[in-house]
């Protein structure tokens, strides 16, 4: 079992933050788990959702997924290579630094990903990570 | 291979028009395999290059609800099942309901098999468990029949307070070439199998934070034979029903699955005006993954089928076809070792050795090959290296 929600809030040291277009402030474990499992593919507005995510050696990115989305990294590469195969859907964007995931966040309608707390996107919005129902 | 060129063509139009809004993925795989005491993969049990695997995908947005997605594979896996090019999939992937805690996806078109762990991509070596799969429950003379669908096909996903539930359902039929025939029938049958329909449904759940796995699945599938010229085999009907349960658990160094399946299969007529069979076989595999670090993995597997659970041993087989077929057709176990290793970014090897105990996931199915094919024992080795993009 993953990192239990108690904990989830202490644990975090990643902020997700979205594009400005996007009409939410706040998702579920539950919720960004599909998001990022490229499982939901639109805004509730009908807007694409574009995901951008670390590269899967990155420390960070696996702290995202074992904290955030409560998956093994592996797993991950497994539901994506599952729908790229098989025609269901894409995998993510993928960036290398910091710099190119504020770039493509504020950039890109309907983008989603994640930074370190102690950076800020100032032209994107902040999500509230709450808990599942 | 007319719907194949079909497909190309179609992918080609589309790229030349709007090149920046497709995506492609495609892999490549090759490897050695060898086993000598059965015609699994060959007659003579010699060291075989038939372990070949080439896809290529594309997919285009049409609009924010449309998509359009095809994948086409060349595979050649020697006797397991006929080498060639084939249109794995082309659909219409329409996203009907997307709201944040419930999805809904409908697909129209040549759609895989979502139902089971690793149907959705058997022939993508590098998303799979092993090199040869569970023949209990991925029985490879039967691969183009329980993927391929031509149909429709419904896939929904809702978060709940307990947990997150996926259920797929699926209604079509496969298009069987006369060669698949022969993989089924043996040699003798000159006449074409048809697949009436395939109906599936299956649901599985997550329990919330856990990263256990559950599902269950139904398969409802008819098929219809029209006798040939100088056929051995006359007209007749077979319907196969599946129950499966499938399993998963993954923890940061390890991994258990395991897949579970009852299946009859009832014939008429077929070999004679009277003949009637109806059969209830079990089987099913556990695989257990260590994990030694991000490109290391080793594992472990026992598969076991039997094809009649009132008759485990065979023996009723053998004593009807007056000893033709020795009672080691009737059933089937596999115990497995490998290892996979990621040595380079989308670059893998893996190496698995079976043991195996029976003959009854050999092709042909109806009549085996019980002449050249002996033995109750024999075993089987393989490595396959493999690249994707």
């Amino acid at each position: 079992m993953l990192a239990s929600n108690v904990s989830l809030a202490q644990q975090i040291s990643i902020q997700v933050y979205v594009n400005q277009t996007v009409p939410v402030t706040d998702l579920t474990p539950a919720q960004l788990r599909r998001i990022f499992t490229m499982r939901q593919t639109q805004w509730p507005n009908g807007e694409p959702i574009k995901v951008v995510v670390f590269k899967s050696q990155d420390p960070l990115h696996q702290q995202f997924a074992k904290n955030v989305l409560q998956l093994f990294p592996y797993q991950l590469e497994r539901i994506w290579n599952r729908l790229i195969y098989s025609g269901q859907g894409e995998r993510p964007v993928e960036v290398d630094s910091s710099v190119q995931m504020q770039r493509f966040i504020s950039t890109h309608p309907g983008a989603i990903g994640y930074m370190p707390v102690t950076d800020t996107i100032n032209d994107a919005h902040l999500i509230h990570v709450r808990e599942d129902k | 291979m007319s719907k194949l060129r079909l497909a190309l063509s179609l992918f080609m139009v589309i790229n030349m028009t709007q090149a920046e809004e497709i995506n492609w993925h495609g892999f490549i795989a090759q490897g050695l395999i060898q086993a000598k005491d059965s015609s699994f993969i060959n007659k003579d049990g010699d060291i075989s290059t038939e372990l070949t695997e080439v896809g290529i995908n594309a997919s285009y947005q049409l609009s924010p609800e449309l998509r359009l997605s095809g994948q086409a594979v060349y595979l050649n896996g020697g006797n397991r099942y006929p080498d060639g090019a084939r249109l794995d999939y082309l659909f219409f992937d329409w996203s009907a309901i997307t709201e944040l805690d419930w999805q809904l996806n409908v697909h129209i078109g040549r759609y895989k098999n979502y139902h089971w762990l690793f149907s959705a991509t058997r022939d993508v070596p590098h998303t799979r468990p092993s090199i040869i799969l569970p023949q209990s429950i991925y029985f490879d003379a039967f691969r183009d029949i329980a993927l391929g669908t031509d149909g429709i096909a419904l896939k929904g996903s809702y978060n709940s307070q307990a947990g997150e539930f996926d259920f797929n359902w699926s209604y079509g039929s496969t298009d069987m070439p006369h060669q698949q025939t022969q993989y089924l029938f043996g040699e003798f049958a000159t006449g074409q199998i048809s697949n009436e329909y395939d109906h599936k449904a299956s649901l599985y759940f997550r329990p919330l934070d856990t990263t256990f796995l559950a599902g269950i699945n139904v398969i409802d599938s008819r098929f219809s034979y029209q006798q040939g010229a100088n056929d051995a085999f006359m007209d007749g009907k077979a319907s196969v029903q599946r129950v499966m349960l499938h399993l998963r658990y993954d923890s940061l160094n390890w991994s258990i699955m395991s897949e579970l399946m009852q299946e009859r299969v009832v014939y008429d007529q077929l070999l004679y005006p009277t003949f009637h069979s109806d059969t209830f076989s079990q089987g099913g595999y556990v695989q257990f993954n260590y994990h030694h670090n991000d490109a290391v993995q080793s594992f472990v597997r026992l598969d076991m089928v039997d094809l009649d659970k009132d008759n485990r041993s065979g023996s009723q087989r053998e004593q009807l076809s007056g000893g033709l077929i020795p009672s080691y057709y009737g059933f089937m176990d596999d115990a497995v070792a490998g290892l996979h290793w990621q040595f380079a970014t989308d670059w893998k090897l893996t190496m698995e050795y079976h043991k195996i105990k029976g003959r009854g996931r050999l092709a042909p199915v109806i009549i085996p090959d019980f002449a050249n094919d002996t033995g109750k024992y024999w075993d089987m080795w393989a490595a396959q290296i493999m690249y994707w993009f």
